[in-house]
C-alpha cells in the first residue's frame, strides 16, 4: 500500500478539511508548506528513474482549473466520449507501460483537496445538461483507488453520484482498496472497474499492483455489494503464450463474476507516445514490452502492427462472448476497420460508440425503475 | 609550498605504473620516438618527488615512454619538491593547462580528466559543469558528464575507435553494457565494413532487441547462417553487405511486418507496373488505403497506363492487395 516518503501542502490547501484528514492519517510525517504547486513541481523535475516509486512524495494542492474535462481520446481512432475528473495525478504502482511517465515529469503524487469544489462543479454541469449522459472516470491520470486509504475519496464520490440519474462514476483500479465505499448506498451509479492482465504481465510490468486473483476477489466483493462492474484488458501485451494466458484470465473472470453485473469490458493493445519508448527502456530495463512489433499509428502513437492487434482482439472477443454473450465489449482507441475485422461489427465513429455506451448507462435507470 | 627544480633523473626511479596525474590517451608513440631521435628532448617532463628517491609522472608520459623505447635511461626533468606521497590538485591542473595549451584533447582524455577531478580531487558535479566542461570544450550540459564518464571503462581498442571517430559515443555507451566477447565481435564488424555512426546505432538496437526477445546472445545471432552467408559473400561491396545485414535483422525483429511487406512486394512484382506507375502501401500497413501514382506526359502515355491498370484490374490482383492487411 502506498506510503509517501514526504508530504507537501500547498498554502491554499492547508485549511481545507480534506487536508487535515489526510494529514491526520500521515501523522508520522512532518508536512512541508509550499507556496504554489506548479512553481514547486517545475523546480523538482525528475531526471533519473524514480528510485522508490511506492513511496513517491505526496502533494496536497488546490485544483484551480476545472475538475471535469472531456477525455482527450486520440485523433483518427474511435473513442468513447468519456469524461475525466482530474482529482489525483500520478500513481505509485509503477507500471512499465504507464503513459504518465511521459506526461508527468515529476516524482510526486498530487491529490487535489478542494473536493467540495469538485462536487459543486459536477452538480452544476450535470444539472445544466439533464439530457446528456455523463460517464465519468478518475482513473486516467492516476489509479482511482490507490491513494484511497489516505483520501477516502471513493466514499464521497459514491455518495455524491448515488442520486445522479444522468451520470455514472467509474472508479478504475488495479488495487483491492474497496473497504472505504463498499457499504455505501450507491444506487448502481458507481461502476467499479479493474484493469486486468495476465499473471505474467502483472508480475513483470505492474510492480506494485495486487495479483489477478486479489483483484478478482475484490471485484467479487463489490458484486455482492450490488455494484456495477467493468473490466479493462488494457494494455494487452503480445508475447509467446498470450493466447493461453489471456484466455485463462477470461475464464477466471467469469468463474467469479456474473456477466449480468458487468456494464462493459474494454480491450486495448499496448500503445504509447513515441517519446515514451526511451523512458520505458530507461525506467524499466527488464521490461520486454518495447520488443513487440510496434509502429507509429495514424495518430503517431506507437502501437502493435495492425494484424497483431486484430488477432488479439478477435480472439479475446470470441473468448469473452463464449462465456458472456450479452456483455458489451468495446475497443479503446481503434479504427473502424480494426473493429470490423476483430468483432465483425463497428460503431463506425466516436459519436455512435458514445451513444451505445450511454445507452448502457440508461439501462441502469430502466432496470431500477422496473 | 611546491617548488620546482630541473634535475637529471634516472628512468628506473620513475613509477611508470603510477597514473595519478595522467589522462593522456594517445597510445601511438611512433611520432614521439621519431621526434626525440631527431631533435632530442626539448621539453623536460614534469615529475613529482616521492619519498625514497622515487618519482611520479605529472606530465610527459609519452615522452618518457619514447625515451624508454630509445633506451635513454637518464634525462633532465622538472621535479616538484618536497617529496610527498600526496597527490596535488595544483600539479594536476598544471598538467591539464599545459596540455590544453599545446594540443587538442580527445574524448577519452576529457572523460578521464572529469573522472579524476571528481574521484581524486573531490570536485562537485556543479563545479565540473561550471568550470571544467567549458574548458574541455564539451558544452555545459550536465548530461555530458554521464555520457563521457562511462567511456573510461572501455577497452583500449574501443577507446581508439571512439577517438578515431569510427565508433560513435552513443554506440560505445551501448556497447559498454554488453559482455566483452559480444562487444568485440560487434566492433570488429563495424570496423571491417566501415559502418556509419547512424547505422551502428540502428544495428546495435536491432540486434540487442532481437537478442532480448529471443533470449539468445548477440554472438549466436551473428553466427546464424543468414548473417554468415552475407558476411562471407565474396562479391558484395561493404554498403551492400551493411544494407543486407540490416534487412535481415529487420526481418527477425519484425517478423509479421516483414512477411506482409514481402507479400506486398510479391504482388507488386506480379502487377508488373511500368516505371510510370507507382504503388505505395499504407504506412506500416496501419491505414487501409493504397496510393497509386501515374506519371504521364502525353495522351499516349496516359492511355498506355490506363490500359495497364485495366489489365491489372481483370487479373484480380487488387483483391489480393485488399486482403493483404
Ligand atoms: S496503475 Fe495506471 S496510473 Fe498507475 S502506474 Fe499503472 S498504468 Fe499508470
Amino acid at each position: 500500500m502506498y506510503q509517501p516518503s514526504q508530504i507537501f501542502v500547498e498554502k491554499a490547501a492547508l485549511r481545507l478539511p480534506t487536508t487535515q484528514n489526510i494529514l491526520s492519517r500521515l501523522s508520522n510525517l512532518q508536512p512541508f508548506i509550499i507556496d504554489d504547486l506548479s512553481q514547486f513541481t517545475t523546480s523538482q523535475r525528475l531526471t533519473q528513474p524514480d528510485a522508490n516509486p511506492n513511496a513517491k512524495p505526496l502533494i496536497l494542492a488546490v485544483q484551480k482549473a476545472e475538475f471535469l474535462k472531456n477525455c482527450p481520446g486520440t485523433r483518427r481512432y474511435i473513442c468513447c466520449g468519456y469524461q475525466i475528473l482530474n482529482l489525483i495525478n500520478n500513481c505509485e504502482i509503477n507500471c512499465s507501460y504507464c503513459i504518465l511517465q511521459g506526461y508527468l515529469n515529476n516524482p510526486f503524487i498530487i491529490v487535489y483537496v478542494n473536493i467540495e469544489d469538485l462536487f459543486a462543479e459536477c452538480e452544476a454541469k450535470l444539472r445544466k445538461n439533464p439530457d446528456k449522459i455523463f460517464r465519468i472516470g478518475t482513473g486516467e491520470l492516476a489509479d482511482s483507488l490507490s491513494t484511497d486509504h489516505l483520501t477516502r475519496y471513493s466514499k464521497a464520490l459514491v455518495r455524491f453520484f448515488n442520486d445522479k440519474n444522468n451520470a455514472v462514476i467509474e472508479l478504475k483500479t488495479k488495487t483491492t482498496l474497496i473497504d472505504n465505499f463498499i457499504k455505501e448506498q450507491h444506487n448502481r451509479r458507481t461502476v467499479i472497474a479493474w484493469s486486468l492482465n495476465t499473471p505474467k504481465i502483472i508480475a513483470s510490468e505492474e510492480s506494485f499492483a495486487p495479483t489477478l486473483e486479489q483483484r478478482l476477489a475484490a471485484a467479487a466483493r463489490c458484486q455482492t455489494a450490488g455494484f456495477k462492474l467493468a473490466f479493462h484488458f488494457d494494455p494487452m501485451i503480445y508475447y509467446n503464450e498470450w493466447e493461453d494466458d489471456y484466455q485463462g484470465v477470461v475464464e477466471k473472470l467469469f468463474a467469479q463474476i456474473d456477466p449480468e453485473n458487468i456494464i462493459w469490458i474494454s480491450l486495448g493493445a499496448l500503445r504509447y507516445p513515441p517519446q515514451l519508448e526511451k523512458i520505458i527502456r530507461n525506467n524499466h530495463p527488464h521490461s520486454s514490452i518495447v520488443l513487440g512489433e510496434l509502429f507509429p499509428g495514424l495518430d503517431e502513437k506507437i502501437r502493435y502492427f495492425k494484424p497483431i492487434r486484430i488477432e488479439m482482439f478477435r480472439k479475446m472477443y470470441q473468448w469473452i462472448k463464449a462465456m458472456a454473450p450479452d456483455v458489451f465489449v468495446y475497443l479503446c482507441m481503434e479504427s473502424s476497420e480494426v473493429w470490423e475485422k476483430a468483432f465483425g461489427w463497428t460503431p463506425k465513429n466516436s459519436a455512435k460508440l458514445k451513444r451505445l455506451m450511454d445507452k448502457l448507462v440508461d439501462s441502469i435507470n430502466a432496470n431500477q425503475k422496473n | 609550498m611546491t617548488k620546482f627544480e630541473i634535475q637529471q633523473v634516472n628512468l628506473q626511479d620513475i613509477e611508470l605504473s603510477d597514473r595519478c596525474y595522467i589522462f593522456t590517451f594517445e597510445p601511438l608513440i611512433a611520432n614521439m620516438v621519431a621526434s626525440l631521435r631527431h631533435i632530442g628532448l626539448q621539453n623536460p617532463p614534469l615529475l613529482q618527488a616521492l619519498p625514497g628517491q622515487r618519482l611520479r609522472i605529472v606530465s610527459g608520459l609519452r615522452r618518457i615512454i619514447a625515451l624508454k623505447h630509445l633506451q635513454i635511461l637518464r634525462f633532465p626533468a622538472k621535479v616538484a619538491l618536497p617529496p610527498t606521497e600526496k597527490i596535488s590538485e595544483h600539479l594536476f591542473l598544471i598538467n591539464l593547462h599545459e596540455n590544453l595549451a599545446t594540443r587538442r584533447l580527445n574524448l577519452i582524455e576529457k572523460a578521464t580528466i572529469i573522472h579524476k577531478l571528481i574521484s581524486e580531487f573531490n570536485y562537485s558535479l556543479e563545479l565540473v559543469v561550471k568550470e571544467i566542461l567549458p574548458l574541455l570544450d564539451v558544452g555545459s550540459n550536465p548530461k555530458m558528464i554521464d555520457r563521457l564518464l562511462p567511456l573510461i571503462n572501455l577497452e583500449d581498442r574501443l577507446k581508439i575507435a571512439v577517438i578515431e571517430e569510427s565508433l560513435s559515443i552513443d554506440s560505445a555507451l551501448d556497447l559498454i553494457a554488453l559482455p566483452e566477447q559480444e562487444r568485440t565481435e560487434l566492433v570488429k564488424l563495424f570496423l571491417r565494413f566501415n559502418f556509419g555512426k547512424n547505422i551502428q546505432r540502428e544495428f546495435l538496437q536491432l540486434i540487442k532487441d532481437i537478442s532480448a526477445a529471443n533470449g539468445q546472445s548477440i554472438s549466436s545471432i551473428l553466427s546464424r547462417i543468414e548473417i554468415q552467408d552475407i558476411l562471407n559473400h565474396e562479391t558484395l561491396t561493404a554498403p551492400v553487405i551493411i544494407s543486407r545485414l540490416k534487412q535481415q535483422l529487420l526481418k527477425w525483429r519484425y517478423p509479421q511486418y516483414s512477411q506482409i511487406q514481402s507479400n506486398f512486394e510479391e504482388i507488386k512484382r506480379e502487377l508488373k507496373l511500368p516505371p510510370t506507375i507507382s504503388l505505395q502501401p499504407p504506412r506500416f500497413f496501419e491505414g487501409n488505403k493504397y496510393r497509386l501514382e501515374v506519371v504521364f506526359q502525353s495522351q499516349k502515355d496516359f492511355s498506355r497506363a490506363i490500359e495497364h491498370l485495366n489489365k491489372i484490374n481483370q487479373l484480380g490482383l487488387i483483391k489480393k492487395l485488399e486482403h493483404l492487411i
